[in-house]
């Protein structure tokens, strides 16, 4: 069997594939050379190319879990409860890739890796939500697999309202985070770092898409193959009971 | 601006470097359980073929 019909590929893939590689060598020029470094922050302001889109892309990660979450409660289709497991997983590395350069900018700029600020506690609270969502879809139900199927779909439909206390926490509570910076109508960043941390959004939001899709695929093919499986070993079950001569 | 002069060097790498080289692992993970289980499932099963 040829090589591109035994993989995740698709033309589609490949186009994104490249263009997210190409856009990473183009954010790693902007983000270490080519953006000025911060009057205050100095040159750690670079650490918010990667912090700040990885953080957007983990929550739309979370976003899309939910739909897919609710829609599988309400529809029951195989493409909603892969979408949700493979939006999950890679939210997940998102959220951990955000968490672990948030601690890592924190250090220079306020001069810890951690404290339980709003901010961060709300993100860790969401890095838990998501692992407990992956883990309730593995953990077998005694009431069976639609049961399995809509405990691990309700801490899914869970986990956008918890972005949304993540986006306000700096609002409603105390927060050594500082407050919105993008998302406001006059954003307080211009010019070449501006351009680099939107650059930065539309790159992870690339490389996100491409292992969603890949991962998706993956998702699509477990659930065939263990399907396959079963059938494989029922068929061996029945030739074993045939050839002893009397039934299993 | 060139990276000699760049001031917190080492947090600045350790920033891009950590989730580059995750999401570079993940990226290689999933292709390769993709083309493990690819196989198993037949080509019409495989929409994407």
């Amino acid at each position: 069997m040829s090589a591109p019909h035994t993989t995740t590929s698709s033309r589609s893939t490949r186009v994104l594939g490249v263009l997210s590689l190409a856009g990473l060598a183009l954010l790693l020029g902007y983000a270490l050379w080519w953006s000025p470094p911060d009057v205050v922050q100095k040159d750690s302001v670079r650490i918010m190319y990667v912090h700040v889109p990885t953080a957007i892309v983990a929550f739309s990660a979370c976003g899309i879990t939910t739909l897919a979450s609710a829609m599988w409660l309400r529809k029951r289709t195989e493409g909603w409860w892969v979408l949700g497991a493979a939006s999950a997983e890679v939210g997940l590395l998102f959220t951990g890739a955000c968490l672990v350069t948030g601690s890592i900018w924190g250090r220079p700029t306020w001069g810890t890796y951690w404290t339980w600020d709003p901010r961060i506690t709300s993100t860790t609270l969401l890095f838990i939500l998501l692992i407990g969502y992956l883990a309730l879809r593995r953990v077998d139900s005694e009431a069976g697999a639609a049961h399995r199927g809509t405990r691990s779909a309700i801490v899914g439909v869970l986990l956008f309202p918890n972005v949304i206390v993540v986006h306000y926490s700096v609002d409603w509570w105390r927060s050594l985070h500082q407050t919105a910076t993008i998302t406001r109508l006059d954003p307080s960043i211009e010019g070449t770092m501006l351009f680099t941390l939107m650059l930065g959004i539309v790159v992870f939001a690339l490389v996100f898409t491409w292992l969603l899709v890949h991962r998706f695929r993956v998702g699509w093919l477990e659930e065939r193959a263990a399907g396959g499986a079963l059938d494989a070993a029922l068929v061996q079950r029945r030739a074993e009971a045939g050839l002893a001569g009397g039934p299993a | 601006m060139g990276a000699l002069a760049m001031t917190h060097v080492g947090y600045v790498i350790a920033g891009w470097a950590i989730p580059l080289v995750a999401l570079g692992a993940y990226a290689l993970r999933t292709i390769r359980r993709g083309r493990t289980l690819a196989p198993q499932v037949p080509p019409e099963e495989r929409r994407w073929s």
